[in-house]
């Protein structure tokens, strides 16, 4: 029996390594996906002053800080037992619409989008954004240019491109300006466009993706994301919704700010990440996934006008929630366009510009939660602390592990399907990739911005039953 | 800022220590006409547009390697061009060629490397980082006097 290992996974948000055992005849048996990078950023907070949990849980990650502030933020407000002022409140949805846009465009344009445009099967020297410059610079150019869009919002309003302090407890920093309005108003037209176009683009595309559709994490699971009061789509306030492969709704109206009575994590010995599950169904029966595509599962409706559109055609694809994981790309574009939709709709919000922006009070609480719906998930932070303010315990729940198990299940059935005894020997990188685009389907932000390096090479050791390296493949 | 400009990006984290020299060189550069400047943690694509607008581009960073401040030409980007590239930190070479393959940018593109030793976790400038930080300024200024 031999084992096939790949490591690092190339083009995700940090570090792990795929296993995939194989049998006698080459054929894959199982695999798995396993997180090999361990932070302990929990640990860190303890003894931090809580008004400084949303500067230091910025730090976190480099793609989706916004989150973590919004998440650490809002269990601030917990804390300190206050609602932050309506412009407050209008400010961090703009920026975290914003952050979902940059990061969404990150995944889609900059990681996947060459997978998907290209082909699993084209050269790996080609299978970049910098292979699709090649092929079309325009596409390309309007990818980035999106991405630059929801970076932009985030340096405006948040003070910075990455790790933005700019909000609190109780509230935010700074107002927003009608200057601030006008530059963003001259760059929402171009991304309605860039928006519309690639997801035009994609949906033409998806027919050549069959088998990988049906291969590449279809199976049944559970789907938990926040929705509106009236059941919308949500990302900042609301309650938590879970349904089935086949759509019916499990829990409904779950507060967020009690996850610990209806979520419970698991553990595996060989991964850093931990495995989440509805506590009422057990582990690992109760796992879910989070995310876009999560999310529209649960929301019965957007509330815009374009991504209500796409979103009647989306749930068309299934009687069911839409299972297959391949589906999470169509679901980032579709909410890409909500939030562009979004963005303009907040530009005509007076409350936006109100001069109230900080709601004060000291301590009034010992435990706070705080949650918001992050690029990848439904994201959660809770802390208690002491007398004096100072945390005294943290758990960051996050979006990407929520999918852990998912992710797992998606690696076993794309070797299953693409490595097959026919195949064996032949790991060529068609095969390799696709095994690596399961998880990017759902963008697994594993790590944050504490990285220093720029090159990811990817490392393919097979090894015998008795453990002896047999082969080793190297891409740079 | 027109197209004429000069763009000025320095990288690196200023919470370890000497990696916050280059964000020290913009802010020694700071009002100097015709200079407009940026200060991040890690290259992204997305200053190949930024770059597209300017006349020259003047990258600033930290350097262990480093023994004295060197401008350099970016060398010729595409034989640096790595396919994984852009999910973490490009480089100088890198988003000078987006900027170039995106936008048809023909600008001049220059790296000004600071020689610093301490890396470690931690605000504040060595000794060595503020001198190597100010012979950077003074490097970048001349080397924009005689381009002028």
């Amino acid at each position: 029996m031999t084992r096939l290992v790949i490591e690092p996974v190339t083009r995700i948000e940090g570090h792990a390594k795929i296993t995939v055992q194989l049998d006698d005849a080459g054929a894959a048996r199982s695999a798995r996906f396993h997180v090999t990078e361990f932070r302990g950023f929990e640990k860190l907070c303890e003894g931090r002053p809580f008004h400084e949990m949303p500067g230091l849980m910025s730090r976190v990650c480099g793609i989706c800080p916004v989150s973590h502030v919004l998440a650490s933020s809002k269990a601030g407000d917990m804390l300190l037992g206050v609602d932050a002022p309506p412009a407050a409140q209008r400010q961090r949805r703009l920026v975290n619409y914003a952050q979902i846009l940059q990061s969404h465009a990150l995944s889609f344009f900059y990681l996947s989008a060459p997978d998907l445009l290209l082909g699993m099967d084209a050269p790996a020297a080609k299978r970049s954004v910098l292979g699709l410059l090649e092929s079309d610079a325009g596409f390309v150019r309007r990818g980035i240019r999106l991405r630059q869009f929801g970076q932009r919002i985030i340096e405006m309003v948040g003070g910075k491109r990455v790790h933005p302090g700019w909000s609190g407890p109780g509230g935010v920093h700074q107002r927003f300006t009608t200057a601030h309005r006008d530059e963003i108003l001259t760059w929402l037209p171009e991304a309605m466009v860039t928006v519309s176009l690639a997801l035009d683009r994609y949906k033409r595309e998806l027919d050549r993706f069959e088998d990988e559709i049906a291969s590449m994490g279809s199976g049944g699971s559970l789907f938990l994301g926040t929705v509106s009061d009236e059941g919308g789509l949500e990302y900042y306030d609301g309650h938590i919704r879970i349904v089935d492969a086949g759509g019916n709704c499990i829990a409904d109206g779950l507060d967020a700010r009690r996850y610990h009575t209806f979520l419970a994590e698991a553990s595996e010995e060989w991964s850093f990440v931990k495995f989440p599950y509805y506590r009422p169904f057990g582990y690992p029966q109760g796992s879910y996934r989070v995310g876009p595509l999560a999310r529209l599962n649960v929301a019965r409706f957007a509330g815009t006008t374009a991504a209500d559109r796409e979103l009647r055609e989306f749930k068309q694809r299934s009687a069911g929630a839409v299972a297959e994981s391949f589906h999470y790309h169509l679901a980032r574009l579709i909410e890409m366009l909500h939030c562009v939709e979004r963005i303009e709709e907040l530009m005509s919000d007076r409350e936006l510009f109100g001069e109230e922006i900080q709601a004060r009070a000291s301590l009034n609480r010992r435990e706070g939660v705080g949650s918001c719906e992050a690029p990848r998930g439904t994201l959660f932070h809770h802390y208690r602390v002491d007398d004096n303010g100072l945390v005294t315990w943290a758990n960051l729940l996050i979006a990407t592990a929520q999918n852990n198990q998912a992710m797992n299940a998606a690696v076993d059935q794309t070797a299953r399907r693409f490595l097959t005894a026919a195949r064996a020997g032949d790991h060529d990188e068609g095969l390799l990739n696709r095994l690596e685009a399961a998880i990017r389907c759902y963008d697994p932000c594993l790590s944050c911005s504490t990285h220093a390096l720029g090159q990811m090479p990817l490392v393919v050791d097979v090894r015998g039953a008795d453990g002896t390296l047999q082969r080793r493949i190297t891409r740079r | 800022m027109t197209s004429r400009h000069t763009l000025v990006i320095a990288f690196g984290n200023p919470l370890r220590h000497d990696d916050g020299a280059a964000a020290r060189v913009l802010e020694l550069l700071r009002g100097t006409e015709g200079v407009e400047t940026r200060d991040v943690q890690q290259l992204t694509p997305e200053l190949a547009s930024d770059i597209a607008s300017a006349r020259v581009v003047v990258f600033v960073d930290a350097d262990v390697l480093a023994k004295t401040v060197r401008i350099e030409r970016v060398q010729s980007a595409d034989r640096y061009i790595t396919p994984s590239a852009l999910t973490h930190a490009p480089s100088p070479e890198e988003v000078v060629a987006l900027a170039r393959g995106l936008f048809g940018w023909s600008g001049v593109a220059i790296i000004c490397a600071l020689p610093v030793r301490d890396l470690s976790a931690g605000e504040g400038l060595s000794r060595r980082g503020e001198i190597s930080a100010r012979l950077g300024a003074r490097a970048v200024r001349r080397f924009l006097r005689e381009r002028a």
